[in-house]
Formats: structure tokens, sequence, C-alpha cells
């Protein structure tokens, strides 16, 4: 589904991502592994077409993120990093204004709203972080995506709601999604994950399936050489 | 669409009734200051008080007792500098739109959303010119509204003209900003989009030296002293919002 290839994009400072390549299958959860700063959200950017690369290619279904964004983002939900919302804006408006741009009905949202007990009434700015994070979960998940590019969703959120928000990715991986997913937490990536890919620097250090390692806090500090 | 342009203006309804607060103080301003003033010129004691302090002549303070209140606002303050309010607060709130629609992450959360950056921006520009309009729409009726109400000798032709053209230089400042943020998304009219405000800054630069140009001066071609100073200050906007644009060339976070 997602498909990334010798993909390069340098800030202006030279920082940024250097010659990446990996995959995101059908049906298959990809961790994405790193320390703050090595260029995950960067990759994302560029997957969601938010910016170009200045070269290789980053592919959804077959098609250049950037030049296609907006038919892209038909079938993408996204978890940024840095959460923003419209301002002024109350979760139940934000979602209705979502579920009119991209005409789905509001039934699914309505579940997830009872699922992460969202206050939907409240400005969305007066909302403490992991009820921002629950808003943008459910702006997520609400249009029931094929892909789902999430950075650190789970940051914020207490226990019993990370573990529901689990098993929401487990639910979609078994409805065959792609789920590209960006974090900080190895009791996340063992429990979801397929796959982990590690970047470091900009630079991808490790694309190994979850099977074939052992320890995955011992391989993650392999790569950095602690 | 409609939904985008309904919500950046909804987005931003605090400027906007900021906006309309300031120019109702303003009014309110002018009024009280001219109907204070304006008796005490005819007082004997504050004649004196004149003549003792300031040293003004008989003659001098026959000329300002001779203007009541209303004539000094009418001369003086009004027709001069209530465009230029207007002005100065349309370029404030083209100013923070557009600064405020351009940054990372408002972007990233509506481009996260099937939007094209086209249908973004055009979106801005759209609701940025009606807010515009709606701002200077309101202050000229508010203006109206107000100097009946104080039963008020205006020249209403006069007063319509100013204000509404004040409003559309200020929609010029935005159409030239938007203009220059669309040439650098690219695309098919990018040309369009760049020649047409540098022919607009051209036609302001030179609105002095030709006759024919100097009808489309933004304030009318005989008011010099509103040329003065609105000019520059369009132009100074509109470099200025173009370089805080500049600096979001292709759109990218
Ligand atoms: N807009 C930007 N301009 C310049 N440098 C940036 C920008 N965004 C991120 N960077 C730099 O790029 C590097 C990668 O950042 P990022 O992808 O956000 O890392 P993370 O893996 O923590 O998400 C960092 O060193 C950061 O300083
Ligand atoms: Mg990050």
């Amino acid at each position: 589904m997602v498909n990334i290839k010798g993909l390069t994009f340098t800030y202006p400072n030279g920082k940024g991502v250097k010659n990446a390549s990996f995959e995101v299958n059908k049906g298959e959860v990809v961790g994405f592994l790193g320390p703050n700063g090595a260029g995950k959200t960067t990759t994302i950017r560029c997957i969601l077409g938010f910016m170009k690369g200045n070269s290789g290619t980053c592919k959804i279904d077959g098609k250049e993120c950037f030049e296609n964004a907006e038919e892209n983002m038909k079938d993408i939900g996204f978890i940024a990093g840095e959460i923003a919302f419209p301002e002024n804006m109350r979760a139940k408006e934000y979602f209705e204004f979502i579920s009119k741009i991209r005409g789905c009905d509001m039934r699914r949202c309505d579940e997830l709203c009872k699922m992460f007990e969202v206050d939907t009434k409240q400005i969305i700015q007066k909302l403490s972080k992991g009820n921002k994070q629950k808003v943008a979960l459910v702006s997520a998940f609400m249009h029931d995506p094929k892909v789902l590019i999430l950075d650190e969703p789970s940051s914020g959120l207490d226990l019993l709601m990370q573990h529901k928000f689990l098993g929401l990715v487990n639910k979609a991986k078994a409805e065959g999604k792609s789920v590209l997913m960006s974090t900080h937490n190895f009791n996340e990536v063992e429990r979801t994950c397929d796959r982990v890919v590690i970047i470091k620097d900009g630079e991808i250090r490790a694309d190994k399936k979850l099977t074939d390692i052992k320890n995955l806090e011992k391989t993650f500090l392999e790569v950095y050489d602690v | 669409m409609f939904n985008l342009i309904k919500l950046q203006i909804l987005k931003n309804k605090k400027i906007l009734l900021g906006c309309m607060a300031f120019i109702v103080f303003y009014l309110f301003t002018m009024i009280m200051t001219a109907e204070l003033t304006a008796p005490m010129f005819e007082n004997e004691n504050f004649q004196n008080m004149l003549k003792e302090m300031f040293g003004m002549t008989d003659a001098e303070i026959a000329s300002m007792s001779g203007m009541n209140g209303y004539d000094m606002v009418e001369t003086g303050f009004f027709h001069q500098y209530y465009p230029i309010i207007l002005l100065v607060l349309s370029i404030i709130l083209i100013g923070k739109y557009i600064t405020k629609a351009f940054e990372t992450t408002t972007m990233s959360c509506y481009l996260c959303l099937p939007i094209s950056r086209r249908k973004y921006v055009a979106s801005t520009a759209v609701s940025l010119g009606l807010s515009v309009l709606f701002c200077g729409i309101v202050a000229y009726l508010i203006g109206l509204l107000t100097f009946n109400i104080v039963d008020m000798d205006v020249n209403f032709w006069a007063f319509s003209q100013t204000v509404l053209i004040s409003t559309l230089s200020s929609l010029a400042v935005a159409y030239i900003s938007m203009c220059l943020a669309f040439s650098f998304i690219g695309g098919k009219y990018r040309s369009f989009y760049i020649v047409v405000p540098i022919i607009l800054f051209f036609v302001f630069m030179f609105k002095d030296i030709s006759p024919i140009l100097s009808y489309l001066s933004p304030f009318g071609w005989e008011n010099i002293y509103l040329n003065v100073i609105g000019c520059p200050i369009l132009i100074a906007a509109s470099i200025y919002l173009s370089i805080k644009l500049f600096k979001r060339r292709n759109l990218s976070l």
C-alpha cells in the first residue's frame, strides 16, 4: 500500500531524511522507531504529501503522494505528532466538519466517541493533552480509512485508553488495513506490529520482522551502539 | 469548499469583532471630543487662558470659536482619518488572517483532509475578501448611523466614496498577497498571478505622474493628503504580506 523508495528530504539546516526505503503492505502494522529528531515526522509528512522529497519516490496505492495528495487523503487516517485543530471549535463541530468534507456518516464517529469517552461539547483547545489526543484518534478512525498513518498516537493517553486504542489498531489490521505507527513505546510495538523500521539521523538502519527479533529493546539499542 | 470558507470566517471572528469594536470606539471618542471642546472656545475664561498661556491672538481664537465641534470633526478628523483607520484595521485583519492560515500547524490540520492546496488557498482568499468587505460595510453603516443620530450634516456621497474606496483598497492588498501566494504554488496560471500584482504595484507607484492612472488611485485623485499617507501604507502592507508568504512558497510544511 505505502511504498517509499530512496526518499530524500533535506531541511534548509541540512537535517531531514536520507535515502529511505521501506513499505507497508496490506494487513500489516509497521512500527516506526527512532529517537526524537531522527526524521520520523519528516518521513510521514512526505507520505502524506505535505512536502515533496528532493529525490526518490513515495507512493500510496501506486499514486505519487505529493501530486495526488487530495485523492490519497480520502483513504488515509492521520494522527499528527504535533496535533493541531481549527480554533474555537467544539469537538462535535469538528467531527461534523470532517464528515461533511469526507462525505462519511457520523455513526462510526459516535461509536468511537463513546468508546474513548470524548467530551464533544468542549472547545478542543481547552481540552487536556490526552483528551485532545482522543479527538485526533476519533478523527483519524471515523471514516474507516484503508491506510492509517499514526505519529506517536498514544502519547498522553491513559492506560485504559491505550489498551482500547491498541484493540482498534489490531482490528484494523484484521480487516486488511495498512498501518504505519511511529512510537516510543516497545510494549505497543510488541502487541500490534508485524515489522519494525528503525531510523537514525534520517537513515533507515533496520527493517525487520518482529518474529525475527528476540529482544526488541536490545535490537533497538544495538542500532544506536549503546 | 463552502464549508471550508465558512469555517475560516468563523475561526477569525474574534479579529473581526475587534475591528468593529475599535471602529465604534473611534467614532464615539471623536464625537465626544467634538462635543466637549466646541463650547469651550465660546467661554471667555478659556479664551483668556489661551491668550495668556499660549500667546494666541484674538484673530486666531475667533477663527477657532467660529468652528463648531461637528465642523471640526467633519473637516479635520472625519474625512481624512476614518478611511485610514479603516485601512489600517483591514490590514491588521488581513495580516493576522494570512499568517494564521499559513502556519504549519493550521495547514496540517486542513491538508490531512481531502482538501487540495489550491482549494485551501482559494478558500482562504474568498473568506478573507468576504471578511474585509463585511468589515468595511459595517464600518460604513456604523458611521452613517452615528452621524445621523447626532444630526450631523455629512456629505453622504463623499462619505460613501471614501469609506468604500478604502475598503476596496484593502481588498486590493488582500488580492495582491493572495496572488503572490498562488504564484508560488505554480501550475497553469502562474504567470498571470505574478504579472497582475506587478501591474497593480506600478499603478500605485505612478499615480501622481500620469493623470489617467491617478484616477485609479484608491483614495481618489484630488485628495493628496490621503494619497501621501495611504499609498505608502498600502504598498508597505503588500510587501510585508508577500514576504511572509514567500517563506511558505511551495506551501510545504
Ligand atoms: N520545519 C523544519 N525546519 C527545519 N528543520 C526541521 C523542521 N522540522 C524538523 N526539522 C529537523 O529535522 C529533524 C527531524 O525531525 P522530525 O522528523 O520531526 O523528528 P522525529 O523523529 O522526532 O519526528 C530534526 O533534527 C529537526 O530539528
Ligand atoms: Mg515527531
